[in-house]
């Protein structure tokens, strides 16, 4: 996969959270977007997502450009899968519901039903098909949203900090599910705090801070030696406890 | 505590039996109720048709409000302001006096019931308009979010995502205006409308027996309301701990 940015630039109000930023990564399976919070990792994600437009810049992903018309990228949003921090979850609806009404409603698969038995299967989630977001445990909901993104065979997935809201035990649970995901071959980027995992699982990481994408290259490259004083820093301090 | 409720207890016993006694030594003509059971029955058939229709009526007018408050398109957002608003600021008898008197009988529009209905029904479709703004507005940014990422077009949105919570949230609040609305349909009265409460000031005139006209009067309009105010109250409490 190849995500590009050419001088990409987003501001909220007053508030500049991309400054030009541009960078061009090639991986096969893992991008990890890390850096120290507030830095503009989530917004470069949502952009990719395009559930954002930027105010300036170009964007592609493998040779196409992002469109700038909401229904080209309404179109565009169908192809992928999100999965957010927060769950996002629908509560009125069952785990089972929550997966299918994409299937149904937008991308109008006719075995839909027989999808959702399979990915519930496939994520261990089989006993808590009938159960609403609020009956099941924080790690079991992300599965739940894991499960809903890939169900729909998006081209890739976008994750944004997928375990920030769990403990530790959890965390494990659901780093285990995405960590699957690569043996699976399924393409994906995300931003994350874990480093350790990035360190293990991704093949490749953009360090965004201040608003810039200050590095980005293979994952083993910027773990071993950091090229930029501001990533230098960031990791002397995530590593030194 | 249980010395609080033990003299609560006492005081409700005791303010029952002298409303008892009062009751009992005032009303004198009993069978007056007897004798105009059939004009009461068909006044609150009257009061529960009207209601009924204005409800289903005022429902729709609040829901094209709520929607046309939230549209983009500022002419429209702005007529719902201004309708909810203006309601909201005037009494229901005043209303009704100026639309009727004033604004139908102008434009030869004189049917009683039709137009008591569309009155009340226009007044109790602003409260209802709030009512679902707001359980629209509960919903949350990232249901909206998740919704636009799953690529759900904004009328799916709506219809499998906000309106059933919007819905849930705004039941306890729309059953006490359904409430507010059939306690209200007894100002219909001074329209001369044949509902309840207008039959029951007829009856009175005929028969001179105030209170043996206005009791079943207060407990027809309970056997309406307060069912209401229960299943209100068990939504309420139901919401409360489902999250």
């Amino acid at each position: 996969m190849i995500v590009e940015c050419d001088g990409v630039t987003k501001s909220f109000g007053s508030h500049l959270a991309l400054r030009e930023v541009t960078f061009r990564v090639e991986f096969s399976h893992t991008l990890a977007l890390v850096g120290p919070s507030g830095g503009g990792k989530s917004t470069v994600l949502r952009i990719l997502a395009g559930l954002e437009y930027p105010d300036s810049g170009r964007i592609s992903i493998n040779g196409h450009p992002l469109a700038s018309a909401e229904s080209d990228l309404a179109a565009y949003r169908k192809k992928i899968g999100v999965v957010f921090q927060s769950y996002n979850l629908f509560p009125h609806l069952s785990a089972a519901d929550n997966i299918r009404l994409p299937l149904e409603k937008v991308h109008r698969f006719p075995d839909a039903e027989a999808r959702t038995e399979r990915i519930l299967e496939r994520f261990q989630l089989r006993d808590h098909g009938k159960k609403k977001p609020a009956e099941l445990s924080g790690g079991q909901r992300q599965r739940v949203a894991i499960a809903r993104a890939l169900a729909t065979d998006p081209e890739f997935l976008l994750m944004d900090e997928p375990t920030s809201a769990l403990d530790p035990e959890m965390t494990a649970e659901v780093l285990d599910v995405i960590a699957g995901l690569r043996e699976a071959r399924q393409p994906l980027i995300l931003v994350t705090h874990e480093m350790g995992f990035a360190r293990e699982t991704a093949d490749a990481v953009a360090f965004v801070s201040e608003g810039q994408v200050l590095e980005c290259g293979p994952a083993k490259e910027f773990f071993a030696s950091p090229q930029s004083v501001e990533a230098k820093r960031f990791l002397g301090r995530i590593l030194k406890y | 505590m249980m010395a609080k409720v033990g003299t609560a207890g006492f005081l409700f016993i005791l303010l029952s039996l002298g409303c008892w006694v009062v009751l009992a030594s005032s009303i004198q003509n009993s069978e007056v109720i007897w004798k105009y059971r059939q004009a009461f029955w068909t006044g609150w058939l009257v009061t529960v048709k009207l209601s009924a229709v204005a409800l289903l009526l005022s429902t729709v007018i609040g829901l094209a409000a709520a929607m046309a408050k939230r549209s983009k398109f500022l002419p429209v957002r702005y007529t719902a302001i201004v309708y909810i608003e203006t309601i909201r600021g005037i009494p229901l008898l005043v209303l009704l006096l100026f639309l009727y008197y004033g604004v139908f009988n102008a434009v030869g529009f004189d049917h009683r019931l039709s137009a008591g209905v569309l009155i009340l029904s226009l007044f109790s479709g602003a409260y209802i308009a709030e009512i679902l703004r707001a359980g629209i507005e509960s919903v949350g940014h990232s249901q909206w979010e998740s919704a636009r990422a799953i690529g759900l077009t904004n009328t799916q949105t709506y219809t499998y995502i906000v309106c059933p919570q919007a819905l849930k949230h705004s039941t306890p609040a729309l059953a006490g205006q359904f409430a507010s609305l059939i306690k209200d349909s007894s100002l219909l009265s001074i329209l001369g409308i044949a509902e309840f409460t207008f039959t029951a000031q007829q009856v009175n005139s005929a028969t001179l027996s105030t209170l043996e006209c206005y009791l079943p009067l207060s407990i027809g309009y309970l056997i309406l309301t307060v069912p209401l105010s229960l299943w209100s109250k068990k939504l309420e409490n139901a919401l409360r701990y489902e999250t």
